[in-house]
């Protein structure tokens, strides 16, 4: 590599790993920019994971009914297809293709797994960063592309007396395989997107299942379903078809955005979905009292399931939907005083999704902090370059959550761009990119202003928003807005630190 | 992403075909230096001058100058600021105007607030060194004299051969131990006369405007007797320690964008501080396209942030 980390490579650092380029996180994203690397012919990288595994959301998602909500022919890589079994498959497949995937493009040599990256510091003179990992030891690399994912740090509910719960109590990113729930009272807490698909699996054989609510979600169905052995010789033999799928799902996608963006017609058809939905589901005036929401459709994620309103109607189960005042040695109470009994306590509370690369510390140039900086909400140019931070790439980085389409594409789109970025830094013989702070400041503002218009900013408590209100984690446009935004990277838009050799003598 | 309302800009691809006919019409026939200016003379006559800005032609320091100052009536302007961009056209020393950047005078003024002052040098063959650089020296005792503005509110620019008298203008201060100017603003400079160009056959090929041989003629009737690797000629090859802040903006697919990165990488070296952005998809000279060309626009923009 001609653009290797250069000088200062003393006897105190000798145990330092230098490499090119160093990933962090081996979920969809670090993985997804491993194989980019690989195909550049760039084979100076590491991908650092704190885990023991590889997966990201799909290593750490087990609980019983975790599924993609985004068909898998839509919800996979665009350059890896696989042979799903069904349309929505389960984590345990999800993760499956990772781990082939893993395989397949020889990633599992630059694997630096069971240590986390604890804090990084950018270097001006080599122009390289350091970063230092759990544990001691040291990576120096020339570029760090961060890949923590947007939802992997559970959240917590913030309720009276958590922790003086008696029985087991988890999140539900941190199942507890080992605690046997039948026959048991098992009390869940919150009724997001992980929820609504574990809840309808534990009432199949917990005794009684306490849910309790704090706002309804918007619930449609999900068209899911095993492929029949034919439709998966089909898709095997003619990728054509897969693709049509792909692009039929990506459009359906598109269409709820529109809708969440604020298209009228699109907002009155998945309202509709929803009403008929619920009003053939629940029969009971008052349940379905319960079951509507309090806020705008869209402003909190709309969720997709078969079995969620059948499941709140068993015997077994019951909706609460009074306000919880605090957690008890032997239950939850309520505001109206009443104690709900339970033997294991199960957080579906979802993740500390506005806390970007938390816990990590990353110093920058000229020993800015980055967690400083995004005291307001964490903001970086088309979510990838923060400046005062150069040569740092973020994927799944701010406002580039979506509420409708698939992860993966975005991450796509981000990788390609990364790309871009070193294959120009090699090309130019750049040591660093930062991007312009005018730049930066120009598209926060039109992000900032543009979501205003969504529905995510209609008024709701949502993970999307941090506490000034500001909406740090959603793109405010179709998806395809992206792609095309990201297509090609204008280095214009950066500041360039040539390569050393470039001074004249 | 929909950008403040603004009229339609050149794609890059039709930008780049623009450039290509008109170095074709410019040079055509072998044209001698006088006959290529009448030429671009005659081309720069067509275009409508830029809204938004008042321009006085006045003489700065026995220099007939462009004084090009927003007119504050259009709603992105800034207010006045009292500080002045003093701009030197490129063309090689040899051929172009102050009519030539008028685009981009138009532009940085309307964004910052500042008055554009364009002088009018003298051009070679007719006026080799170092007829140019006393001209520009000349506009800037006029300027920064007595009751004139003071030093550091001016940023000195230029644009290709302009980004070298801006450059040399600056070391020949430092070195008569004088004020410096606040700021350095070069885009696309041509900084060092001595290199060939030919060196990157792929390069050269792409470049849309420049050819190593047109260079090559532009700088021998420049030198005149002066070596090429002289730096008051190339200051590329000269002390560049002690001079002030400076922005340098270059598109990639230029036979001189080196130079570019050779200055930013040298003043780093030196201590000095400097900006450097290099556009990878653009041509020689793109940032004087402003109003026609989103990428020039968002270098005019770089250049108001520069100057806050
Ligand atoms: C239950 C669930 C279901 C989902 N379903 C969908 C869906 O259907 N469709 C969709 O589009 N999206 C879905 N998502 C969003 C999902 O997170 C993304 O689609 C995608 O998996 C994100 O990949 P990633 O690589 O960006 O992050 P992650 O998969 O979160 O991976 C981040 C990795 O970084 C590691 N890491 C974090 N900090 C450090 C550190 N300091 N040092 C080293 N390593 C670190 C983590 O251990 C983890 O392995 C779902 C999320 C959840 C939680």
């Amino acid at each position: 590599m001609t653009a290797g980390p250069g000088t200062g490579t003393g006897a105190a650092e000798a145990d330092a790993e230098v490499v090119d380029v160093a990933v962090i996180g081996t979920g969809f994203g670090g993985l997804g920019m491993g194989v980019s690397l690989k195909r550049a012919g760039r084979d100076s990288f590491v991908i650092i994971e704190k885990a023991d595994g590889v997966g990201g959301t799909w290593r750490e998602n087990t609980y019983p009914g975790a599924a993609c909500d985004v068909p898998a022919h839509l919800y996979s890589y665009s350059f890896h297809r696989y042979d799903w079994s069904r349309r929505f498959p389960p984590q345990a497949e999800i993760l499956a293709y990772i781990e082939h995937v893993t395989d397949h493009y020889g990633l599992r040599p630059h694997l630096r797994l069971g240590a986390g990256v604890a804090s990084a510091a950018w270097d001006e003179d080599s122009a390289t960063w350091t970063l230092a990992l759990d544990g001691g030891r040291e990576v120096r690399a020339r570029v760090v592309v961060s890949s923590v994912g947007q939802l992997n740090r559970p959240a917590l509910p913030s309720i009276a007396g958590l922790d003086t719960f008696a029985g087991p109590a988890f999140h539900s990113a941190q199942w507890r395989h080992d605690v046997a729930l039948a026959g048991l009272r098992v009390g869940v807490i919150g009724t997001g997107a992980s929820a609504i698909q574990f809840v309808p699996e534990v009432a199949k054989s917990a005794g009684h299942v306490t849910v309790f609510q704090r706002s309804a979600p918007y619930v449609i169905p999900k068209p899911d379903r095993p492929y029949s052995p034919g439709e998966r010789r089909l898709y095997k033999l003619l990728p054509l078809v897969e693709k049509l799928d792909r692009l039929s799902i990506f459009l359906r996608g598109e269409l709820l955005t529109s809708a969440i963006d604020g298209n009228g017609t699109a907002v009155k058809g998945v309202l509709k979905m929803w009403k008929e939905y619920l009003d053939e589901q629940v029969p009971d005036p008052e349940l379905r009292a319960k079951c509507t929401p309090d806020y705008k459709i869209g402003c909190k994620r709309i969720l997709f399931t078969n079995d969620w309103y059948a499941t709140l109607q068993r015997p077994n189960v019951e909706l609460c939907t009074d306000a919880i005042s605090a957690v008890e040695p032997t239950g939850v109470r309520t505001a109206d005083g009443v104690l709900h009994e339970c033997d294991v306590l199960v957080y579906g509370t979802g993740f500390a999704a506005t806390g970007f690369l938390q816990p990590m510390r990353f110093t920058g140039r000229d020993g800015a902090d980055l967690h400083t900086r995004w005291a307001d909400g964490a903001e970086a140019y088309k979510g990838v370059a923060v400046h005062g931070f150069p040569n740092l790439f973020l994927l799944y980085g701010p406002n580039t959550n979506l509420g409708g389409n698939s992860i993966i594409y975005m991450l796509e789109a981000q990788i390609r761009y990364v790309q871009q970025a070193l294959d120009e830094m090699h090309r130019l013989q750049l040591a660093a990119l930062e991007v312009r702070d005018d730049v930066e400041r120009d598209f926060v503002a039109w992000v900032d202003a543009t979501i205003e218009k969504s529905a995510w900013q209609s008024g709701c408590h949502s993970w999307y928003r941090v506490d000034n209100g500001r909406n740090t984690n959603n793109w405010p446009v179709l998806t395809n807005a992206y792609a095309k935004a990201m297509r090609r990277i204008d280095l214009l838009d950066y500041e360039a630190t040539p390569q050393r050799s470039w001074a004249v003598a | 992403m929909a950008r403040r309302s603004s009229p339609p800009k050149l794609p890059p691809a039709l930008a780049f075909a623009g450039a290509k006919l008109l170095r074709r019409y410019v040079m055509a026939d072998g044209a001698s230096f006088a006959e290529q200016r009448a030429r671009m003379q005659r081309l720069n006559s067509l275009l409508p001058s830029p809204p938004g800005i008042t321009v006085r032609t006045e003489t700065v320091g026995g220099v007939s100058c462009d004084r090009v100052v927003a007119s504050g009536r259009d709603p992105r302007g800034v207010a006045p600021s009292g500080g002045v961009v003093l701009h030197f056209h490129g063309g090689g020393y040899c051929i172009g105007s102050p009519r030539f950047t008028r685009g981009w005078a138009a532009a940085v003024s309307v964004a910052t607030g500042r008055e554009v002052v364009l002088p009018d040098y003298r051009l070679a063959p007719e006026h080799p060194f170092p007829a140019g650089p006393a001209d520009a020296r000349a506009v800037w005792d006029a300027l920064t004299g007595e009751g004139g503005v003071p030093a550091a509110d001016v940023c000195v620019s230029g644009d290709s051969a302009g980004g070298g008298l801006a450059l040399g203008l600056a070391m020949a201060l430092r070195d008569a131990g004088r004020a410096l100017p606040g700021a350095l603003v070069l885009l696309s400079p041509w900084l060092d006369l001595s290199d060939d160009r030919g060196g990157d056959p792929d390069l050269v090929a792409a470049d849309p405007v420049l050819t190593p041989a047109w260079l090559t003629a532009a700088a021998r009737a420049y030198a005149g007797d002066v070596a090429l690797d002289d730096p008051r000629l190339s200051p590329l090859l000269g002390d560049l320690a002690g001079l002030p802040p400076m922005l340098v903006q270059a598109g990639a697919v230029d036979i001189i964008a080196s130079d570019s990165v050779r200055l930013a990488a040298t003043v780093r070296a030196v201590g000095g501080d400097v900006t450097l952005s290099l556009a990878n998809g653009m041509f020689h000279d793109f940032p004087t396209q402003a109003g026609n060309l989103e990428a020039a626009d968002s270098a005019v923009r770089q250049v108001a942030a520069f100057l806050r």
